[in-house]
């Protein structure tokens, strides 16, 4: 697994409610998502009950990596504590295909924010002991 | 008619960047300011509502307070969190127990602790997030801090709007026009665009000229029915609306526009049993200059991707047809969370306004909004009751 090129270890998530099946998907290489368990609308990580119909189950499904770029800033303002680049690098926010929305960095150095309605994929890298999606980029140096 | 309670008195502290903060202590010093206004002796108030402020400080307000000030027997005394709405539904509850005879004179409170000789302005709240839940992996996402959410919803704003950063400088030049005449703005000098332009950007678009001036310090207000003592005009509440919708992050819920603004605005409204026309300043919680771009459009009082011109146009200015955080806001004058917009508009209302003074003020909305625009509150206060 390739070492995080953004973030230094002090980012990494804990594993514990409601990331742990999350985190534990990541691990497997797989992003998993919550879904209701009756009308198979997306939920939230730690949402409990079903905005959509309200059945109180939920299922854990892995999704198919891949969304649009609803919108991306860059985070100009580099905390030393958790960032190991000087540099501002992009923050982006993208609409799964399952309907999900995640906000994400990319998995390669980038210095430029992402189009919004550009299609991305996703892969994992390494940010402490966590496996952490980010936007498969080419890279990408101004 | 018999009198209804009111605003009677108002006290607030602000602390210098260098001095040391103390919520409990800056709060005690509000309060004694607001009982000296309202001509209360501090055994006389019975009733303490603290606005709970958990955001940042380890130094931050508890019902403990009740025991280190002088108050008298406290009939209600609880702290309240609705984020940036608290302080606008805590002195609608401090209305009606006072109305209702629960309490005859109930201070509402809200201190910070947000800066200090050893951490700068901005620095606390960049920290924020902690590493569960969400806010975890949005931080594992690179994502740190208040700014770099609401410079997401700038952005869901400009594509949406077909909007940009030169509206983001009208709120944050127009503003700053207030300020100028505001003796507790942090700062008071006219803004040009090459100075905006000037400002680092925190989170891209957002610079720290569209960031709000985090301060130590406190506010608090005295609740009770007017007397022949109270040496200012009474501020009355007259209506109150809310809506909480906590953001999804999942289709088909917006990833960035409030929920039921407009009806909060037309019910605050109808609560008041007022119209629009009656509105003669709008108080914005405006910790981003975006807020007030969103906030104007949902709540009607400008049309879709409208507010950055009509700002621009000097329609919110001195003088303009809706004058909008007339004291510069939390962007140019201080951030007091939901105190500040509530500051103002009882400074209008009482005609302390000095030079930035709205002629004839009689009727003042306080807009808050909380988490990132989450919660929307609405508060019509006037001089009449």
């Amino acid at each position: 697994m390739t070492i995080d090129w953004l973030l230094h270890e002090s980012a990494a998530p804990s594993d514990v409610a409601p990331l742990t099946e999350y985190l534990a998907g990541s691990a497997e290489g797989m992003l998993v998502l919550p879904f209701c368990a009756a009308c198979k609308h997306p939920l939230d990580l730690d949402q409990l009950h079903c905005d959509e119909c309200a059945h109180q189950e939920r299922v854990w499904e892995a999704v198919d990596p891949a969304g649009r770029v609803t919108v991306s800033i860059m985070m100009n303002r580099v905390d030393a504590r958790y960032v190991k680049q000087d540099a501002a690098y992009p923050v982006i926010e993208v609409s799964l295909n399952s309907g999900h929305r995640i906000i994400v960095s990319t998995s390669t150095v980038s210095d430029t924010p992402m189009a919004p309605g550009t299609e991305v994929r996703l892969e994992f890298v390494r940010v402490g002991t966590q496996n952490i999606p980010r936007i498969i980029n080419t890279a990408v140096k101004g | 008619m018999s009198q209804s309670a009111a605003i009677t008195g108002m006290g607030v502290v602000i602390c210098g960047p260098k001095e040391i903060p103390d919520a409990t202590g800056n709060a005690l010093s509000a309060i004694s300011m607001a009982a000296q206004e309202a001509g209360l002796d501090l055994r006389e108030i019975d009733g303490l509502l603290i606005n709970q402020n958990e955001l940042i400080a380890d130094d931050h307000l508890t019902l403990d307070l009740s025991r280190r000030g002088a108050f008298g027997t406290l009939k209600v005394l609880y702290e309240l969190e609705s984020k940036g709405t608290t302080m606008s539904v805590l002195l609608k509850q401090a209305t009606d127990m006072v109305n209702a005879g629960e309490a005859d004179n109930i201070v509402v409170v809200f201190a910070d602790a947000a800066i200090s000789p050893n951490a700068p302005s901005g620095a606390a709240f960049a920290s924020m997030g902690g590493d569960t839940g969400y806010r975890g992996l949005e931080r594992a996402g690179g994502m740190l801090g208040a700014v770099a959410a609401y410079a997401l919803i700038a952005q869901h704003y400009f594509v949406e709007r077909n909007a940009g950063v030169d509206d983001l400088f009208a709120v944050a030049q127009a503003q700053r026009s207030w300020a100028v005449e505001n003796p507790l703005a942090w700062i008071r000098e006219p803004l040009t665009r090459e100075k905006y332009d000037e400002a680092p950007l925190v989170a891209a678009p957002l610079r720290r000229l569209d960031c709000a001036r985090p301060v130590s310090g406190a506010a608090a207000f005295i609740v009770s029915k007017p007397n022949s003592s109270n040496s200012l005009n009474p501020v009355f509440v007259r209506g109150m609306a809310q809506r909480h919708t906590m953001r999804r992050r999942h289709a088909p819920h917006s990833p960035w526009r409030p929920v039921g603004a407009a009806e909060v605005f037309t019910d605050a409204l109808k609560q008041a049993r007022t119209t629009v026309d009656a509105i003669d300043n709008l108080q914005i919680y405006d910790a981003f200059t975006i807020v007030p771009l969103v906030m104007m459009e949902e709540l009607g009082v400008v049309g879709p991707g409208e507010a950055g011109s009509f700002i621009a146009a000097g329609n919110t200015r001195h003088g303009g047809s809706l004058p909008i955080n007339t004291g510069g806001g939390q962007i140019s004058g201080f951030y007091l969370q939901g105190a500040t917009p509530l500051i103002e508009a009882v400074t209008q209302l009482r005609g302390q306004g000095g030079n930035r003074q709205i002629a004839d003020a009689g009727t003042s909305m306080v807009v808050s909004v909380g988490g990132r625009l989450e919660s929307v509150n609405a508060l019509v206060m006037g001089v009449q009751q």
